[in-house]
């Protein structure tokens, strides 16, 4: 929340023993690494937009977690945040992305021909085909903190921009506040639709403030082949790019094709998006930090998903499983979405190669229990 | 009184300020009926002492437009002072939600003295519950939506200490919401004692349940008559309660407890908030003056049908609730009567309403027992 830039400085009238959180009952990253002593160091720091240590980690405090799902418990506010709360950020990052180190350099790769097959993905068991990520535009606070006057600037600024794609990629914005009822049933019939947070992950780290003010969906619509932007919702925006079937290639080509574009013409306007050599592109949850890309499909497993080396094997191919409703939702009817696992640290393409080859195998096992052989030769190594 | 111009950092003054004000076109609230350009314009840039901005004060009702039958305040205050420094538009709110009530002309009258009650020993063929609440904050400490985590403990502490000193049939014990054991958790849940954490969106959007369950907590004395819960919605609230229709010793109770509790405070050197412009100081500005709301739990099935119920209750100005509380629905025709209004009467006038109000309906439900009319009765007391 945007408290007065005066409230942190009369907080420090009390000692951090006094303001320190009880996080005795908690399980995220943020509550494993933030000890009385670094709450001491950091609590008087502020970024230039007045985001402080206290609202990078409400959302952790107010949150414990889950015995077995690790949350992250902290946000950033601006890409400073990221410099400022380092002593907190960096180790966070590192436990959560796999040992990134805070000299580690990330690289960005969105060039799809570096990408080896993957217009080929059975499409008898791969339904559908989806990549995502985010961007934040610089200079602009990220959606736990920014006002109400930022938020439409970056409508604004979207909308504009938006506008000047041509060719397949011509599309509309539907602003969540002025859609028409059957904008807005459309809408949710492509499942394009986003609603108001009701994770409370999101909504404690204020996020959801004066909502739907400034939120919209701009869309492609091209048979079925989509392309969307979700504009301040958890970031700035959010790219997507989907479609039926197995051609991930497709998706991946018309993903990067579009973000680029995309960034070009911000660029003309002058504005470009929040990006550094180490942490690739700052969003606004430290997990989704380097690429933001979860690229993933909803593929048939029912006898793999049953195999007790199913969880073994997707840790090994870096991937990982969510239910077909997206995050903390259950597999139904055999049918999961997998996706990869990880974000910072392996470029675009890179991800996208581990889900093609990974969900390639995953096929292929499918059909060996099927037809009631063993796949044990067809473990996988430790990627 | 001090204004520090202390408001949003630099940061955020870069936004014309018409891009600020929010957007309140599908709003049905008391603040949004009273929030003009010009209003917001001329406080916006203002903090209280304690840094509390009028966009954290107004966020609650942005976020939540309203209701088209039930109009919501909108607006919390962070703390004492939030009442004078944002006074351009809380006056305007205070006088709409409290039937016109001028803070800048009115006085309000503060009467505990329970002897003055008449009657007050209900039918309890028809009563089955008696209740008295209010609520009472800490001068000098921020309120719950703006409060850092060491007032917060300070509230408790203060609190805690204070009704350690209470005697007689006010003995009793403090129960704090992150040290309960299982079995006292129960028992509190049993006696329908134990408060949980906020759901409303009115509440959650307002800041109020950062950091939950810390510093919050259940007094009770041994008896189980009067009860206090620390940092929920308010620093305190005060409640004193009995099965039965002994309204009387209910209050008796309830105003002796207080003027008890009030004298242990100060003689550790700290008051409640009170002026003699609004009364006691809370949270929310529906609840200033007198913040009590003395209530029965009253069986009126023939009444609970009939098509003037809600204007009997108009005229004695009451109010009908379900048995769950606010915004609840009645069950077995047994309803939560209650007192419409908080502001420019006193306690005395407010719980002598409430009582000749239920007897009035109780004498309704008897007439309409025997096949006999009843009449609506006439404007109760100022409008």
């Amino acid at each position: 929340m945007p408290f007065g830039n005066t409230h942190n400085k009369l907080k420090l009238k009390y000692t951090a023993e006094q303001e320190y959180p009880d996080l005795s009952q908690h399980n995220n990253h943020m509550a494993k690494v933030l000890t009385s002593e670094m709450y001491a160091n950091l609590r008087d720091k502020e970024t230039s937009s007045g985001f402080t240590l206290d609202d990078v980690i409400q959302t952790g405090v107010d949150n414990p977690g889950h015995p077995f799902i690790m949350t992250v418990g902290c946000v950033a506010g601006d890409e400073e945040t990221y410099e400022v709360f380092k002593d907190l950020m960096d180790p966070v990052i590192e436990d959560r992305h796999g040992g990134y180190k805070p000299t580690d350099k990330h690289k960005t790769d969105l060039n799809p021909d570096n990408l080896q097959g993957g217009d080929d993905l059975d499409p008898n068991y791969v339904l559908s085909s989806r990549v995502r990520t985010g961007r934040s535009i610089r200079g602009f606070c990220l959606p736990p903190h920014c006002s109400r006057g930022e938020r439409r600037t970056i409508e604004n600024l979207s909308i504009e921009t938006l506008a000047s794609l041509e060719g397949d990629l011509k599309g509309k914005y539907y602003a969540l506040k002025n859609m028409t009822e059957e904008e807005q049933q459309q809408l949710i019939d492509d499942h394009f639709l986003f609603d108001k947070p009701v994770s409370p992950l999101l909504l404690a780290s204020g996020m959801a403030r004066d909502w739907p003010d400034g939120r919209g969906i701009w869309s492609v619509h091209n048979d079925s082949k989509t392309f969307l932007v979700w504009v301040n919702e958890e970031d700035h925006l959010r790219v997507i790019s989907m479609q039926k079937g197995g051609n991930m290639r497709e998706v991946f080509t018309r993903f990067c094709t579009g973000l680029t574009k995309i960034e070009e013409l911000f660029k003309e306007r002058g504005h470009e998006f929040m990006w550094n050599e180490h942490l690739g592109y700052i969003l606004t949850c430290p997990s989704n930090l380097g690429t933001g890309l979860r690229a993933g499909v909803h593929v048939k497993l029912p006898n793999v998903s049953k195999h007790e080396k199913f969880s073994e094997i997707l840790k090994r191919l870096r991937l990982q499983k969510r239910g077909t409703g997206g995050v903390d939702t259950a597999a139904v009817g055999g049918v999961f979405d997998i996706s990869n696992a990880d974000r910072l640290g392996f470029s675009e393409v890179e991800l996208v190669q581990m889900v093609v080859d990974g969900v390639n195998l995953l096929v292929e096992m499918e059909k060996r229990l099927e037809a009631g052989e063993s796949i044990d030769d067809m473990m996988p190594e430790q990627k | 009184q001090v204004l520090i111009f202390a408001g949003l950092s630099q940061h955020f003054l870069f936004f014309p300020l018409v891009a600020e004000f929010p957007d309140l076109r599908k709003h049905n609230n008391c603040m949004a009926s009273n929030l003009t350009p010009a209003i917001y314009a001329k406080l916006c840039d203002r903090a209280t002492p304690n840094g509390f901005t009028l966009d954290e004060a107004i966020q609650t009702g942005v976020d939540n437009p309203g209701h088209p039958f039930i109009k919501t305040v909108g607006m919390v205050a962070g703390d004492e002072e939030s009442y004078e420094v944002f006074a351009d538009l809380l006056d305007p709110v205070i006088k709409e939600r409290h039937n016109g009530y001028d803070p800048r002309a009115m006085r309000h009258p503060t009467d505990l003295e329970s002897s003055k009650i008449q009657s007050g020993h209900f039918d309890e063929r028809y009563v089955l519950s008696s209740r008295v609440r209010t609520g009472r904050s800490i001068r000098g400490l921020s309120l719950p939506p703006a409060c850092t985590r060491a007032e917060r403990r300070e509230v408790e502490r203060v609190v805690v200490d204070a009704l350690s000193g209470l005697k007689g049939d006010l003995t009793g014990k403090y129960y704090s919401l992150t040290q309960m054991t299982e079995k006292e958790q129960q028992q509190l849940i049993d006696d329908h004692f134990l408060f949980d954490k906020p759901v409303s969106p009115l509440l959650t959007c307002a800041g109020m349940a950062r950091d939950w369950p810390d510093a919050r907590g259940i007094w009770h004395n041994n008896e189980k008559t009067f009860l206090i819960w620390v940092n929920e919605e308010d620093h305190t609230r005060v409640i004193s309660m009995e099965k039965g229709g002994n309204m009387k010793r209910v209050f008796e109770r309830f105003c002796r407890g207080l003027k008890e509790v009030e004298r242990l405070i100060q003689e550790r050197g700290w008051e409640f908030m009170w002026n003699e412009r609004l009364g006691y100081i809370l949270t929310c500005p529906s609840n200033l003056g007198t913040g009590l709301r003395a209530g029965v739990h009253v069986k009126l099935p023939l009444l609970g049908k009939d098509p003037r119920f809600s204007k009997i209750l108009d005229n004695l100005r009451l109010q009908k609730r379900g048995t769950g509380g606010v915004d609840t629905a009645a069950v077995g025709g047994v309803f939560d009567i209650s007192n419409l209004d908080r502001l420019g009467q006193s306690e005395v006038q407010l719980v002598q309403t409430v009582i000749d109000g239920v007897n009035y309906l109780i004498e309704c439900e008897k007439r309409l027992e025997k096949g006999q009319d009843i009449k609506v009765p006439n404007c109760f007391g100022p409008k």
